[in-house]
């Protein structure tokens, strides 16, 4: 009997082993899937299609090498207009449907609409949105502003003010120009608090639509209060319209714009108007001399070498960069509190140089303190220094 | 033998069904329909009930414009009133939601019926712009009345709970939301069967000659409005459980036109056009979604390209359907349908 049966069995056998071998590695490679959220349509989409175009080839230049411990990478990818209702309904597919493991996030409405569902489902959320209203560990331990936070932005700009002041007869005078939506907003009520703690005058507040055309009739208020300086809280895109009615208007004021407001692209759709406009840098601007830039550019020139990328692209890039250090610090195990609590273990993590190295902890999800203040000085962007701003837990979630 | 529609009395020409097998299968859809959130995943239940709050509102935007005729642009608005006077009078005012939807409903009633003043005077394009009108305000009191709705920041909406258990989840929620979609398609379905919808339909046809049969315009042209808010109202409250946050830009102008869309595409002056129009506009930006993901799963450099070709895609259905079939998707199930039923002596 045996001699008949031996055959077959050993047939059967060496299949199972042969099928073995080839699943245990299929398992292995079972990708790893993280949700991107980016506006290509909505008012934002100055930044969006860069970030989608910086995040996709981070993750292609990462599976290129193998990905992460050995796993591909997959970003699921939805495009939602800005518009917060879209962002929850792309939320419950990326966690229900798609089982993804980190949420790559984008706008300050959305992410911050989405703070309960994040905490609740345990998605670690790198977001696009700096809004100091994620930096509480305490309250969004599972959200994780992808930059310098927007609270600190308006600290850096007022501390700004009170070095530049010179005159003693009386204290600076700002005011803040901001869109209307939870981005432009984010920041202000600390803003508030801290112009009273610096002894600085905040002598008006303009809101800006989201949508920007014209800004003449909010202009024209501010002139009357005079301020020195003003900062804008809106995007690349919207900054401009800003900047030209000031300058048709005539007015003094000098203008500092954070960090997704004025970048690489503000001299050439501003013109002379952008002159003297002082930004808050926070990530590397297109070709800028920092370690990473270079692998950007050789894979930027060797997929789609035709097109141009600004400051957005690298963020991409930055987040796909720190989501994916994450993920191979918290190993086999991969869950949804391992990533986050691999994310909270980075501690002066270089991000290629993109970025001031970052730091998340269990107590302060600010990634860092530092950015870089550059100026438009003939048609040109030039850094004016380095600027750090003190990690003050009183700003935290603020 | 009986055959297609043989009515003898004023009996069978009133009833809502013909033949046995509609209320059959109406009945075994209900049943599977309740059982859905078993199987169901969040997301498909997600979507199931946005269908949901959906048919609410284009059955109120057809009793409105497909059945009276008065088109208006200011769903959106009505929508938004229902959905913050839910939560508002939930959060300020410590109500049960299964007392503040009604009362938000009859809110947005009032503020139907002044937003409905103009349809006196106004007819077709005239009355359209008076009811973008009725948009604006009430977007800009949304945006503006902080201290009720939270501008811009969105108004967050604490889960409803019925019998101490908080309706949290998209399963728990389904169930409100069919509890009060289904009375909703068999409401409007009686009301064309009473002398008020009767009315509607005159005032459609031809207003000079309803008023000449003794149709009071100015009532009836002010209860449509009334009515139709009164759904909106109702299908904004269960937008703001759903959702649980409130943004003035979850009501832009594109969601009335969207609700346009629906009952235009489903058939205007239908009710089952209704259902159909609003399950098809809530799941074509869904089917085109998941396309748009999977297709950038294999080519992920043409996510950029996919997810702008979605919104042509969407165009380009909406122009298809106006072209070739003006009356909607009930026409194309009613010939379906009639097809099979006369099958193989269609004349």
């Amino acid at each position: 009997m045996s001699g008949v049966h031996g055959p077959l069995v050993r047939l059967v056998l060496a299949g199972l082993v042969l099928w073995s071998l080839g699943a245990l590695p299929a398992f292995a490679q079972a990708p790893i899937k993280i949700g991107n959220l980016v506006d290509l349509t909505g008012p934002t989409s100055d930044q969006g299609k860069d970030i989608a175009q910086g995040r996709i080839d981070a993750v292609q230049y990462l599976n290129e090498r193998g990905g992460i411990n050995g796993r591909k990478i997959e970003l699921v990818s939805v495009e939602y207009g800005f518009q917060p209702p879209r962002a929850v309904a792309a939320y419950k597919k990326f966690v229900d449907n798609d089982k993804v493991l980190l949420v790559l996030g984008y706008g300050t409405p959305d992410t911050e609409a989405l703070r309960p569902y994040i905490t609740k489902d345990k998605v670690p959320y790198l977001s696009g949105s700096y809004s100091g209203h994620l930096t509480d560990p305490r309250q969004t331990p599972y959200n994780f502003p992808g930059g310098i936070d927007y609270t600190s932005q308006i600290r850096i700009f007022m501390n700004y003010v009170k070095e530049t002041w010179k005159d003693t007869s009386r204290k600076p005078r700002v005011a803040f120009i901001y869109a209307d939506n939870a981005y432009g907003r984010a920041p202000i009520e600390a803003g508030r608090l801290y112009a009273k703690e610096a002894g600085i005058d905040l002598v008006d507040e303009e809101v800006i639509p989201t949508v920007l055309t014209d800004a003449t009739s909010q202009l024209l208020t501010m002139q009357k209060k005079d301020p020195d300086f003003a900062y804008i809280n809106t995007n690349t895109q919207w900054v401009p319209v800003v900047l030209k009615d000031s300058y048709k208007l005539g007015l003094k004021t000098k203008y500092v714009v954070n960090n997704y407001g004025l970048d690489e692209r503000t001299p050439s759709l501003a013109g002379d108007a952008a002159e003297g406009a002082i930004g808050i840098q926070d990530v590397a601007f297109w070709g800028d001399n920092v370690p990473g830039m270079k692998t950007l550019m050789d894979f930027h020139a060797k997929h789609h070498g035709s097109d141009t990328h600004a400051s957005p692209y690298m963020r991409g890039w930055l987040w796909v960069i720190v989501a994916s250090e994450a993920i191979k610090r918290a190993g086999p195990n991969l869950t949804g509190e391992s990533v986050k609590n691999a994310l909270e273990s980075l501690r002066e993590f270089d991000t290629w140089g993109l970025t001031p190295p970052f730091t998340y902890t269990n107590e302060d999800h600010r990634p860092t303190n530092r950015a870089r203040l550059v100026q438009i000085k003939g048609g040109k962007i030039t850094l004016l220094r380095e600027v750090t701003v003190d990690r003050d837990m009183k700003w935290i979630g603020k | 033998m009986k055959c297609g529609g043989f009515r003898v009395s004023y009996e069978s020409d009133e009833r809502m069904f013909d033949t046995r097998l509609p209320v059959i299968a109406l009945v075994i859809f209900l049943v599977v329909l309740a059982f859905v959130p078993r199987f169901a995943g969040t997301y498909w239940l997600d979507v199931l009930n946005r269908i949901g709050i959906a048919v609410i509102g284009a059955l109120g935007l057809n009793i409105l414009v497909g059945f009276t005729g008065q088109i208006s642009i200011g769903h959106a608005a009505f929508l938004a009133v229902g959905a913050y006077g839910t939560a508002i009078l939930e959060t300020n005012a410590g109500l049960p939601f299964y007392v503040a939807i009604p009362l938000a409903a009859l809110l947005t009633s009032a503020f139907g019926l002044v937003f409905g003043i103009p349809s006196l005077r106004l007819k077709g394009l005239y009355l359209a712009i008076a009811t973008l009108a009725a948009h604006f305000i009430t977007t800009y009191g949304i945006i503006h009345w902080e201290s009720m709705t939270k501008g811009v920041l969105g108004l967050m909406v604490p889960p409803a709970t019925l019998f101490g258990r908080p309706l949290d989840s998209d399963a728990r929620i389904f169930y409100v939301i069919f509890a009060l979609a289904v009375p909703a398609v068999l409401f409007t379905k009686n009301l064309f069967r009473t002398k008020v919808g009767r009315a509607f339909i005159a005032i459609r046809d031809r207003d000079v000659a309803a008023s000449v049969m003794g149709v009071s315009l100015y009532r009836y042209k002010l209860l449509a409005f009334v009515i139709s808010s009164f759904y909106a109202g109702v299908a904004g409250g269960l937008m703001a459980h759903h959702s649980r946050i409130l943004f003035p830009d979850a009501f832009t102008l594109l969601v009335a036109i969207d609700y346009l869309a629906m009952i235009i595409i489903g058939g205007m002056g239908s009710i089952l056009g209704s259902v159909f129009g609003a399950v098809f506009m809530t799941l074509l930006p869904e089917v085109l979604k998941l396309t748009a993901t999977s297709l950038t799963g294999i080519y992920p450099q043409a996510f950029g390209a996919i997810a702008s070709a979605r919104d042509i895609v969407f165009g380009l259905a909406v122009i298809l359907f106006l072209t070739f079939e003006p009356q909607g998707l009930a026409r194309i199930w009613v010939r379906m349908r009639s097809y099979w039923t006369l099958w193989p002596y269609s004349y």
